[in-house]
């Protein structure tokens, strides 16, 4: 799995479903300037946000206003297409960490990362997704940063890669942690120093800060360079009730809701 | 052995007796003396087996008959005790609560439904002499690898000869009796029918390999493929090509029983974290000083409150309002799963590092973060009771609006009463006519406004910003029925169902504490809780329609740290625990 490069609004859905249909989970990438509406007044985007519109109403800052619409935009026209819903159909709610979700629809887990103007969604059939993304070259090195988001053995791991590595791999660990946190609906609540990774050149696991394997199997990690320029990782969880292969391919994701009214019973 | 069960056990004061006696025999958790402490159920954990020793002790307690209805020598008359019952073992181990009990149970209650007086009697024989079952549902849509049921019955002569694969059955290899819903495609082109079957000892009956779960991992899951097994006229349930309508009368009991009893389970993951908190100091960030802790305790107190009230009421409702149970029952199967594994990823913030432990203080933490999301079988578990919603809200569209009354429903709100009416099974099909749960609402909220006290002015607050989402929802209902039908609905109606179960559970809540207000009622009187729990739920429908009083926070933190201190359960009904 890479992360799919999406260009707006009227790219095509098709490789996103492809893989969410043949591997459970897809990660998708955009710029803000691909999914931000040319007017925020316009008509429709009221429906389109829903109650996050209200939200977009008390927003004054205008880049974090630009990110808020588009991420929005964009994840509700993915999971949508995944789903062949349309974005209006489909409700993002909070849970009361804050975590967004698609109301109802918990066959197919959503998460949302932004940084400057990147856009990054998850979605996955199999249980949970958490992503995030960084500037590659954002510096956490010699900022003391390395003690509020190493453990004790990540911070001897770092200090194991080549120097003109290393904040890369500072950089890495980050969006792992959160992506691993914002999939348990914790953000920023978990402590980065309670839990860690292996280091770079293996097999992504979750380690406890002893370097003793934390989460199990059903969780799995992955970290991408994007564009040259971000850091991507995406953690998903899968309890193993199946959800690959053709079997799970044939199962609708959002079957149709037959009326009830009319079938005689 | 064999159980025999004596007529007194009904009352409320025998139910506690009862529960009180499986809690002192399981003995306390975290006592390293005890052979059924924490470290064997860890230890049978990584062994991927139950703990034998736990299995002992339920066959001298008679568990079994926990799930035999008292006129066929039981103890089963009532839904909630039931779940109340098993909590308890839960508690110490969801596998040992499923491998045990639940799984027996699922299949027994198809036979209660519809078997004949001989079934009946030879599986209530079977139970009560120690025996297990299992049982093969038939595959909701979409399915999973766990739910997957490629059973086929075909005419013989004498019977059905039965062929294909069922993938994955708790306890496949060791039971003494099977309950398999198989299609009976010469019944009709999608009829399924369900028949009773001895244990597969047969050689035309093969175990498939055992599957790795993430969790509940003491239980052992296989498959079963059947190759030209007969089946005798006598292994019929109910009639050929009845066993969808036979499924549907099985649901609103198994739907709600189960969940509630896993709250057990997320209860030792509170309790867990409350003894990791104690065990801080001051400084740290885990301790009780930090605010982070303290929100997250009472979270999660709050969450399991408003699960055992949605609880209360289905298992309930099975006996008092068995039209409306269908309903009730899925709202609990497809919230409950949800929440419970929710509330124990947030409180994993409290442990940090130690709620990957798996052995040690707190091992049965990350246990339990495990075990919970098996409960629910994941998405394809909770879509066929969200398609029960579904239909409820087009069905029935007004959602209680044109029944002002209560009518006589308060019995639903009420723990401690027993004489239930029993469980007809014949009325677990027909089309209900009202909403009870949200009729009942406008004078559970004309309550709370004129409740008195310090958090009254929080409670009539929160209960009217869930009044608003009722009119919200039913105005989308009612625009959602005027449509014509056309075949499909559109997606929109999956987060009107989200929704309904929202506000049925905070309707639930709020009937627990209108009908246990008054002098004695202790905290289920207290409008602190109710205004907590009414908050955290309207803020999962609109996380801006309302804050939690602060000061309910700290009563209600209060709450958890006595009952960690006096070991009690944390439900509706402070069960006394382990002693």
């Amino acid at each position: 799995m890479r992360p799919l490069r999406n260009r707006g609004p009227a790219d095509s859905w098709l490789p996103v479903r492809r893989e969410v249909e043949s591997s459970g989970t897809s990660v998708v990438y955009a710029a803000v300037a691909d999914w931000l509406p040319d007017d925020l007044q316009r008509p429709g985007l009221a429906a389109a946000l829903g109650r996050d519109h209200k939200r977009l109403l008390e927003m004054n800052h205008v880049p974090n206003r630009s990110r808020f619409v588009a991420s929005r935009l964009l994840l509700k026209s993915a999971a949508a297409a995944v789903l062949g819903a349309t974005p209006d159909e489909l409700e993002l709610a909070y849970k009361p960490g804050g975590r967004p979700h698609l109301r109802g629809v918990d066959q197919l887990d959503v998460s949302l990362s932004h940084t400057e103007e990147l856009l990054v969604v998850g979605l996955t059939r199999h249980g949970r997704i958490g992503v995030d993304a960084e500037n590659a070259d954002r510096r956490m090195l010699g900022l003391g940063t390395e003690r509020q988001v190493c453990t004790p053995y990540e911070l001897e791991a770092v200090l194991a890669v080549p120097v003109e590595r290393r904040n890369g791999e500072l950089v890495r660990l980050w969006t792992l942690k959160e992506a691993y946190s914002k999939a348990i609906g914790q953000g920023l609540r978990f402590r980065f120093t309670e839990f860690g990774f292996t280091p770079e050149d293996r097999q992504v696991q979750m380690l406890r800060p002893d370097g003793t394997p934390g989460a199990g199997w059903e969780w799995s990690f992955h970290s991408w360079l994007v564009d040259d320029s971000y850091m991507v990782s995406a953690a998903v969880y899968d309890p193993g009730f199946g959800g690959r292969g053709p079997a799970a391919a044939a199962r609708p994701l959002l079957p149709v809701v037959p009326d009830p009214r009319l079938s005689a019973r | 052995m064999t159980t025999t069960v004596n007529r007194a056990e009904t009352t409320e004061q025998a139910v506690r007796e009862r529960i009180a006696r499986l809690e002192h025999d399981l003995g306390d958790l975290d006592d390293p003396g005890n052979p059924l402490g924490a470290d064997h159920f860890l230890a049978a954990d990584g062994r991927q087996q139950l703990l034998p020793a736990a299995e002992r002790l339920l066959d001298d307690f008679g568990l079994n008959a926990e799930f035999v209805p008292r006129e066929l020598g039981g103890r089963l008359d009532r839904l909630d005790v039931l779940a109340r019952v098993l909590r308890a073992v839960f508690r110490r181990d969801a596998a040992l609560g499923l491998g045990y009990g639940m799984t027996s149970y699922l299949a027994a209650v198809v036979v209660w439904a519809d078997g004949s007086g001989e079934q009946r009697r030879r599986t209530a024989e079977l139970l009560l002499g120690g025996g297990r079952m299992a049982g093969a549902y038939p595959e909701p849509v979409p399915g999973n690898d766990f739910l997957h049921n490629r059973l086929t019955a075909t005419r013989a002569p004498g019977g059905h000869r039965l062929d294909g694969r069922k993938e994955a059955l708790n306890n496949a290899a060791r039971v003494d009796s099977l309950v398999v819903f198989a299609h009976t495609p010469e019944a009709g082109e999608d009829a399924h029918t369900a028949f009773l079957l001895p244990g597969p000892g047969a050689a035309d009956v093969d175990l498939l390999p055992r599957r790795r779960t993430s969790g509940i991992r003491g239980c052992v899951i296989q498959g079963l493929r059947f190759s030209g097994h007969r089946i005798g006229a006598d292994g019929l349930l109910g009639v050929e090509g009845g066993g969808a309508i036979l499924a549907e009368r099985a649901f609103p009991v198994t739907r709600s029983t189960g969940p509630s009893m896993a709250l057990g389970c997320a209860d030792t993951a509170l309790r867990t974290t409350v003894a990791f908190a104690r065990a801080h100091r001051a400084r740290s960030r885990a301790s009780l000083r930090s605010a982070r802790t303290r929100s997250a305790l009472v979270d999660a107190f709050t969450d399991l409150l408003v699960c055992d009230c949605l609880s209360l009421v289905a298992t309930r409702g099975v006996h008092l309002l068995p039209r409306e149970s269908r309903t009730l029952s899925a709202v609990v199967k497809y919230l409950l799963p949800t929440i419970l594994t929710e509330m124990v990823y947030d409180l994993s913030v409290v442990l940090g590092s130690e709620s990957y432990a798996t052995s040690g203080s707190y091992g049965m933490f990350q246990k339990a973060a495990r075990d919970l999301p098996m409960i629910g079988l994941g998405s394809a578990g909770t879509a066929a009771s969200r398609g029960v919603i579904i239909e409820h809200l087009l069905r029935v569209p007004e959602l209680g609006a044109d029944d002002d009354s209560e009518g006589d429903c308060g019995g639903l709100f009420r723990p401690y009463d027993d004489g239930l009416p029993p469980v007809r099974a014949e009325e677990l099909t027909l089309p209900a006519a009202g909403d009870s749960l949200l009729a009942s609402l406008p004078a559970a909220v004309r309550s709370a406004r004129a409740a008195r006290g310090e958090f009254a002015g929080a409670l009539g607050e929160a209960a009217d910003a869930l009044a608003t989402e009722l009119r919200l929802l039913r105005e989308d209902c009612a625009r959602l029925a005027g449509r014509r039908p056309a075949g499909g609905l559109s997606p929109r109606v999956y987060a009107l169902a989200d929704r309904y179960a929202l506000i049925a559970a905070g309707a639930a809540c709020l009937g627990v504490w209108h009908h246990g207000a008054g002098p004695g009622g202790g905290l289920l009187a207290d409008p602190a809780w109710a205004a907590m729990a009414l908050a955290r739920i309207v803020g999962r429908l609109d996380r801006t329609a309302v804050r939690a009083p602060e000061a309910g926070a700290e009563h209600l933190l209060a709450e958890v740290l006595d009952r960690f201190d006096d070991a009690r359960s944390y439900d509706l009904y402070a069960t006394p625990i382990g002693r």
